[in-house]
C-alpha cells in the first residue's frame, strides 16, 4: 500500500479545515505529529495539523494536510510538504492584504515550489473584489511563477476537486517534459 | 450548419447575436440563428421550465446567460454581452459535438512546430471559469510546449487548442519560440513512454474523485 501526500496551507480561516472535510472520507480530525527530525529546533517536538484520508480503489492512499494556522510561515510546513504531490495555497480574500499573504507561502516555499505543482485557490472573492484574481497573476508573474489562481468556496466539494485536478493537471505537463528533456 | 436558438432575451440582443453569427470570421458561417424548433445550442437567460418554441435534441448545448461575477457551471455566457466570449463558447462547443477525435499516433505535419509557453495566469474573461481552458492554461504553463503537445495532453482538438492559443497571443499573454528543428514527436509512443506510478496514482484518484478523462 502506497500513501501520497497533499498539502493544503493559508492563514488561519482560509478554509483549511473546510477544504479537507469536503473531500475526506475520513472527518477531518487535529492531529499531533512528532517532530523525528533531529536536525530542527528541539523546542518543536510536536506539531499540530489538520488530517484527512482518500481511499484508492487499489489499497492506496491519499493523505489530506493542513498546515497549522499560524499567520507566519513555519519552516515545519516545508517539512510536511516533502513529497507531497500537490501544494494548495489558500487565500482568504476578506484578510487586510491577501497579495502578501500568497508572497509569505511563496517565499517560504520558494525550494518546493521549484518541482511541486502548486495552485492558488481564492475564498470570498464575491463579497471582496480586491485584490482581483488578475492582481494574483500580475504579482505571481513578477516572481517569475505561473500557477493558477482560481476563485474558489472550498465549502463545495467540486471546487476543492477541481483545484486537485490542475495539480494533477500541472504533473501530466511535468512529466511530458521531462520525456522530453530525456 | 448548427444552430443557437435564444430564449428569454430581448429584440436587440437577439440581433446583435445574430450579427454576431453572420460575420465572426472564427465562426466562418458555420453558425445561424434558430426562431424555432431543434437547435444545437440554446442561450437561456431567465429560464421558464418549457423552451418552446425551441425542442432540444440529446446533444443541444445550453448556454446560460449570467451576469458577471455572478457563480455558474457549464457553458456560460456573461452579460453584459462581449462577442469574442460568445464565440468562444459556440467553438468550444463545435468541438465537443462535433469534432472527431484526434486519433492516437497520427501526427499532422501542418501542425506548427512552435514552441509556446505562457507568461501569466489568463484572466477570468479568458477562462470563463471553463475547465477546458483552465487545463489548457495548466499545460501551457509548465516548460514549452507545441500545439500537438497541447493536444496529447488535454486530449481536445486542434481547433479547440488553436483557438486558446490564438486567444492568448492576442493578450499577450503567449510566450513563442519557434520550432527548433526538432521533430514533432508522435503521440502514440509519449503517453507509453511516461506510464509510471505516478500515472496510475492520478488515474485512480481521478476516477476516485469522479473526473474521468475523454
Ligand atoms: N464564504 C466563505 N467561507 C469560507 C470559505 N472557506 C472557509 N470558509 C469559512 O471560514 C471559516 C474558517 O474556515 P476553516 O476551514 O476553519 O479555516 P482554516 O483555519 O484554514 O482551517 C469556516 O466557518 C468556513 O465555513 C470560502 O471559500 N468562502
Ligand atoms: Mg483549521
Amino acid at each position: 500500500m502506497k500513501e501520497y501526500k497533499l498539502v493544503f496551507t493559508g492563514t488561519t480561516g482560509a478554509g483549511k479545515t473546510t477544504a479537507i472535510n469536503a473531500i475526506s472520507e475520513v472527518p477531518a480530525v487535529k492531529t499531533d505529529v512528532a517532530n523525528t527530525d533531529s536536525t530542527l529546533n528541539k523546542e518543536f517536538t510536536t506539531v499540530g495539523l489538520d488530517f484527512g484520508q482518500i481511499n484508492l480503489a487499489n489499497g492506496d492512499r491519499v493523505r489530506l494536510f493542513g498546515t497549522p494556522g499560524q499567520s507566519r510561515f513555519d519552516f515545519m510546513w516545508k517539512i510536511l510538504t516533502k513529497d507531497a504531490f500537490g501544494l494548495i495555497i489558500l487565500i482568504d480574500n476578506s484578510r487586510p492584504e491577501p497579495l502578501a499573504d500568497l508572497a509569505v507561502y511563496l517565499e517560504g516555499f520558494a525550494q518546493e515550489l521549484r518541482n511541486t505543482p502548486c495552485v492558488i485557490g481564492v475564498g470570498r472573492t464575491e463579497e471582496h473584489h480586491t485584490p482581483s484574481l488578475d492582481d494574483f497573476s500580475t504579482a505571481l508573474e513578477s516572481k517569475g511563477f505561473t500557477l493558477p489562481v482560481i476563485p474558489v468556496d472550498v465549502r463545495l466539494p467540486k471546487d476543492v476537486i477541481l483545484l486537485i485536478e490542475l495539480l494533477m493537471a500541472q504533473a501530466e505537463a511535468d512529466m511530458q517534459e521531462e520525456f522530453l528533456s530525456q | 450548419m448548427r444552430y443557437l436558438g435564444c430564449l428569454g432575451l430581448i429584440k436587440p440582443e437577439v440581433d446583435l447575436i445574430r450579427t454576431i453569427l453572420r460575420t465572426s470570421s472564427r465562426l466562418d458561417k458555420r453558425w445561424a440563428l434558430a426562431e424555432s424548433g431543434e437547435c444545437d445550442a440554446l442561450l437561456v437567460y431567465n429560464a421558464e421550465k418549457s423552451v418552446a418554441p425551441f425542442t432540444l435534441k440529446p446533444t443541444t448545448q445550453l448556454i446560460m446567460i449570467r451576469r458577471r461575477g455572478e457563480k455558474h457551471d457549464g457553458h456560460v455566457f456573461l452579460k453584459p454581452f462581449r462577442a469574442d466570449e460568445l464565440i468562444d463558447t459556440l467553438i468550444v462547443i463545435d468541438t465537443e459535438n462535433y469534432s472527431a477525435p484526434v486519433p492516437a499516433g497520427t501526427v499532422n505535419n501542418q501542425v506548427s512546430a512552435n514552441l509556446y509557453r505562457l507568461k501569466k495566469w489568463p484572466p477570468a474573461d479568458i477562462l470563463q471559469q471553463h475547465k477546458n481552458y483552465m487545463l489548457l492554461a495548466v499545460y501551457l504553463s509548465r516548460g514549452t510546449k507545441t500545439l500537438q503537445d497541447l493536444m496529447t495532453l488535454s486530449g481536445q482538438g486542434e481547433a479547440l487548442c488553436n483557438n486558446f492559443l490564438k486567444v492568448l497571443q492576442e493578450r499577450g499573454l503567449l510566450q513563442i519560440e519557434g520550432g527548433k528543428g526538432s521533430p514533432i514527436v508522435t503521440s502514440i509512443e509519449r503517453p507509453a513512454r511516461i506510464q509510471d506510478e505516478k500515472k496510475n496514482f492520478f488515474s485512480l484518484l481521478k476516477a476516485k474523485l469522479g473526473l474521468t478523462k475523454k
